[in-house]
């Protein structure tokens, strides 16, 4: 029977599927994979952090290829990939500047970025547990959100 | 009680013995190192089936057939775990995670505070 809660993956979080962080391993396993959904903007993300994180062109490639065999496996396994559609840009006003949403930097408190806002709106449209590495923003959709959340 | 299941007949030799170190793997016991014969069996099979209840795989051979002889709660414990459910940590398990440290600080890169977009004020 498969569990109602489905759980949208956040870019850390794939990050840290990829690299077998202990954290994301330990909430790997408890779910499966017809439980998760990934938005193709995550992806993009995590493609874009590699290229501009990667030190070196065996590096960047090792990590794509993390990238391209964990996607891949969480598809065929019954994942779902979702694109950014009609519903969710329509929806995007009410937290493109929804406050507080905060991201710790080295600098402190800032604004989270448009492109986890649109993956919040994904998870708000879809009914999705939007899971991410714990940070400020989270707690702040806890309270202040009807956005389901799990911070890991 | 024991159950003895027959191989399957004429498999290579380490694709049987892969599929059996991966059976013990999975149901944490051991291997017998090599498959008592059937002669040997009929006057030791009380040896044996103490190998299987002490947790070993326990293999019996008659010419180039090759037979398993499981105790009850090893049979319960495949059924267990073939039927588990399969979790994502498993299907990821054989994913090579990635060498070296990446910077992965661009994940979450700080938004603007305010605005960049507003309207002309059409009053003025």
């Amino acid at each position: 029977m498969t569990s109602t809660v489905r759980y949208l993956v956040g870019p850390r979080l794939l990050i840290g599927l990829c690299n077998k962080e202990t954290k994301a391993v330990e909430w790997a396993k408890t779910v499966q994979e017809a439980d998760c959904v990934l938005s193709r903007l995550t992806i993009a993300i995590v493609r874009s952090v590699i290229n501009s994180g990667a030190t070196t062109e065996l590096q960047r490639q090792d990590w794509h290829h993390a990238l391209n065999a964990t996607v891949s496996r969480m598809e065929a396994g019954g994942a779902t990939l979702v694109d950014l559609n009609e519903t969710i840009l329509e929806k995007f006003h009410e937290y493109r500047t929804h406050v507080p949403l905060d991201c710790t930097t080295p600098k402190g408190n800032e604004p989270v970025a448009q492109d986890v806002r649109l993956l919040i709106t994904t998870a708000a449209v879809m009914d999705l547990v939007f899971t991410e590495y714990a940070d400020v923003y989270m707690t702040q959709l806890q309270t202040g959100t009807t956005v389901r959340v799990q911070p890991l | 009680m024991s159950t003895v299941v027959k191989s399957r007949e004429r498999i290579g030799g380490d694709v049987f013995a892969k599929a059996l170190e991966e059976l013990a793997g999975k149901l944490g016991l051991l291997v017998s190192d090599s498959p008592m014969p059937i002669s040997k069996f009929k006057s030791d099979y009380s040896g044996l089936l103490r190998g299987a209840m002490a947790g070993q795989l326990q293999q019996i051979s008659r010419g180039n057939e090759r037979y398993l002889v499981l105790t009850e709660e090893q049979v319960i414990a495949m059924v267990g775990s073939s039927s588990k459910r399969r979790t994502l940590a498993d299907t990821l398990a054989s994913v090579q995670a990635p060498s070296g440290h990446l910077d992965t600080s661009s994940a979450m890169m700080p938004g603007s505070k305010h605005d960049p977009y507003s309207l002309p004020n059409l009053g003025a």
